[in-house]
């Protein structure tokens, strides 16, 4: 029903050209790729930024009347890319500092960093200490382990999505997903 | 720590309460943003106009799974070009049989596609108007026939001139029952139409009476015989509704009696002919006439007197058209038609050496000679309209 939806919103967008699609389109997915990107840049602002880019990038992308299959894989796909570019572009390196490290921020005794975006999103979660546990043992994964593990269990991807979003086969996400679950598994807390 | 409790715990970030979730104002803020750049790109882009058919498409392939719409492509492709097919050659068949002659393989499909649309019809004033106009593709059946000359124009001719002698019998019959139940205004355009056609009936099968075999001659003056007694009660028709207003802008009191004239001279000039014929037969040729169609008549009278009949009923009717004595001339006209009909018949069963409009010898169809038996009144006398 919800690919029905998406696949409706898009035909709105493509052969009608209505801008409220587009605007659905967003909110259906604005706090999902919102989740997604901040998990992986741990700043409000950035992945504010970051967000907003991916809609954009999407939207550029659309006009390009490519045959667009699943636009919940592509926005996924296109905040992984834009994520990377972010990296690569702007030359910040994710130290281990930089890295999404719940526990590290939540017993870090720096103010700023006490008092930064990641922390708050930390309270926010504080409920679950565990997850924040989990969250930092995530980080120190294989980024496709790390992909594959937020895709399937924060943010619900299929497999099928999945293999779109990391240009890969299902088959492969599978096995990526089990070893992934494996390693997260063997980590020490 | 486990593989269910990992899961549960990464899955609680989705959770509304405790998860992550961006600042309500930003998202809002953002989506002004990215609307106004969707809008702004709509607004520049001029996009060519999309036709239905791929509208319907597009929409059928987003709505549809890539799979669902691969396995279904090749089986509605090909039924599509069945229903093309068949319908097309449908279409195709029913408009070459249109153009089909008697004697042709689709001749039965043009028939049977005047029937279909005479049981469509609504009203008894259209059947009407679709059997006339049928009438009028049977005469120019013969027509198209004698002017193509083929091995079997005989019988061609023969099952054409059968199928006018139908046409005009139900077309007689339908007159009859639509008197009373089609408005005089239609019911005498008809009419009209029914006595030029029956007249134009007579003209074509004289035209092509020549060198037609005895058999094919008989059917073809049936047909004569059909179309004048058609066109009579169609002129009858035309007397009785002459008085009503809405008949007046069909056809005038003067046209009716120039119709009607037309019609009695016809008659006349096939009674001149009959006595010719007569008049080179021997006692016994029409002795045994007389008595071979007094079977079938019902009439004990010699021909002789068929014919003193039918000059004094003609002498009559002139004076009735002359009086313009249109409330006796109904059924004047229709004694005439009796009258002459007979004499048809029974000039018609002399042999062919009396005949003196006939050469006594004919040539089928197929080139082979054959003795004709058969001759017409009608065939030098029907006068067209004006």
């Amino acid at each position: 029903m919800s690919s029905l939806i998406d696949q409706y919103l898009l035909f709105r967008l493509r052969t009608k050209r209505d801008p409220e699609a587009f605007a659905k389109l967003y909110d259906r997915y604005v706090v999902a790729i919102y989740r997604f990107v901040f998990l992986k840049v741990s700043s409000r602002e950035k992945a504010e930024d970051l967000t907003s880019d991916t809609f954009l990038k999407t939207w550029e992308y659309l006009q390009k009347d490519v045959e667009i299959k699943n636009i919940r894989a592509l926005f996924y796909q296109v905040a992984r890319r834009t994520v990377i570019d972010h990296y690569r572009h702007d030359s910040i390196q994710r130290t281990s500092e930089e890295v999404v490290t719940f526990s590290e921020a939540h017993t870090s005794s720096d103010n700023e960093r006490v008092f930064s975006d990641q922390a708050r999103e930390r309270q926010k979660i504080e409920a679950s200490a565990e997850a924040s546990l989990l969250l930092d043992r995530l980080s120190g994964l294989k980024e496709d382990f790390q992909d594959v593990l937020m895709l399937r269990l924060v943010n619900g991807l299929s497999f099928s999505d999945i293999a779109v979003v990391l240009e890969k086969t299902p088959g492969n996400v599978r096995v990526i997903y089990h070893r992934a679950m494996k390693a997260l598994e063997e980590t020490n807390p | 720590m486990y593989a269910h409790s990992i899961v549960r715990t990464l899955k609680q970030l989705r959770d509304e309460k405790r998860g992550i979730h961006p600042d309500p104002a930003w998202m809002l803020r953002v989506r002004a943003q990215v609307q106004g750049q969707v809008q702004a790109s709509c607004a520049q882009g001029t996009q060519a106009k999309v036709s239905f058919v791929v509208q319907a498409w597009q929409a059928v392939c987003a709505l549809f799974p890539t799979s669902v719409i691969a396995a279904i492509r090749g089986p509605a492709f090909a039924v599509a070009s069945l229903i093309f097919v068949v319908l097309g050659g449908s279409i195709m068949s029913v408009s070459a049989a249109e153009k089909s002659l008697p004697g042709d393989v689709l001749f039965s499909v043009k028939l049977a596609t005047e029937q279909t649309r005479i049981m469509l019809a609504k009203t008894q004033g259209q059947k009407l108007k679709l059997k006339t106009e049928f009438v009028g593709r049977r005469v120019q059946e013969v027509r198209d026939l004698v002017a193509s000359p083929s091995p079997d124009q005989g019988h061609r001719i023969k099952a054409a001139a059968e199928l006018l002698k139908r046409d005009l019998d139900t077309v007689k019959t339908q007159l009859h029952e639509a008197d009373g139940q089609v408005s005089a205004g239609e019911i005498a355009s008809a009419a009209k139409t029914i006595d030029e056609q029956s007249t134009a009936v007579v003209l074509v099968l004289k035209d092509a009476r020549d060198g037609m075999s005895a058999e094919t001659k008989t059917t073809m003056t049936e047909a004569e015989v059909a179309a004048v007694t058609t066109g009579v009660k169609a002129v009858q028709i035309l007397i009785d509704a002459h008085d009503r207003p809405e008949v007046k802008d069909v056809m005038s009191d003067e046209e009716l009696l120039q119709v009607i004239s037309n019609r009695v001279q016809g008659m006349e000039a096939g009674i001149a002919d009959a006595v010719k014929i007569v008049a080179s037969s021997t006692p016994e040729a029409l002795s045994l006439s007389a008595t071979s169609t007094a079977a079938l008549t019902g009439s004990t009278s010699t021909t002789q007197e068929q014919i003193q009949d039918a000059q004094t009923s003609i002498a009559e009717t002139k004076v009735m058209i002359q009086e313009s004595n249109l409330g006796e001339l109904k059924d004047k006209l229709g004694e005439v038609a009796k009258v002459v009909a007979n004499v048809e018949k029974t000039v018609g069963a002399l042999p062919a050496t009396s005949s003196s409009t006939d050469d006594g010898v004919s040539t089928d169809g197929d080139g082979t000679g054959s003795t004709s038996s058969t001759t017409s009144t009608f065939t030098t006398s029907t006068v067209p309209p004006k």
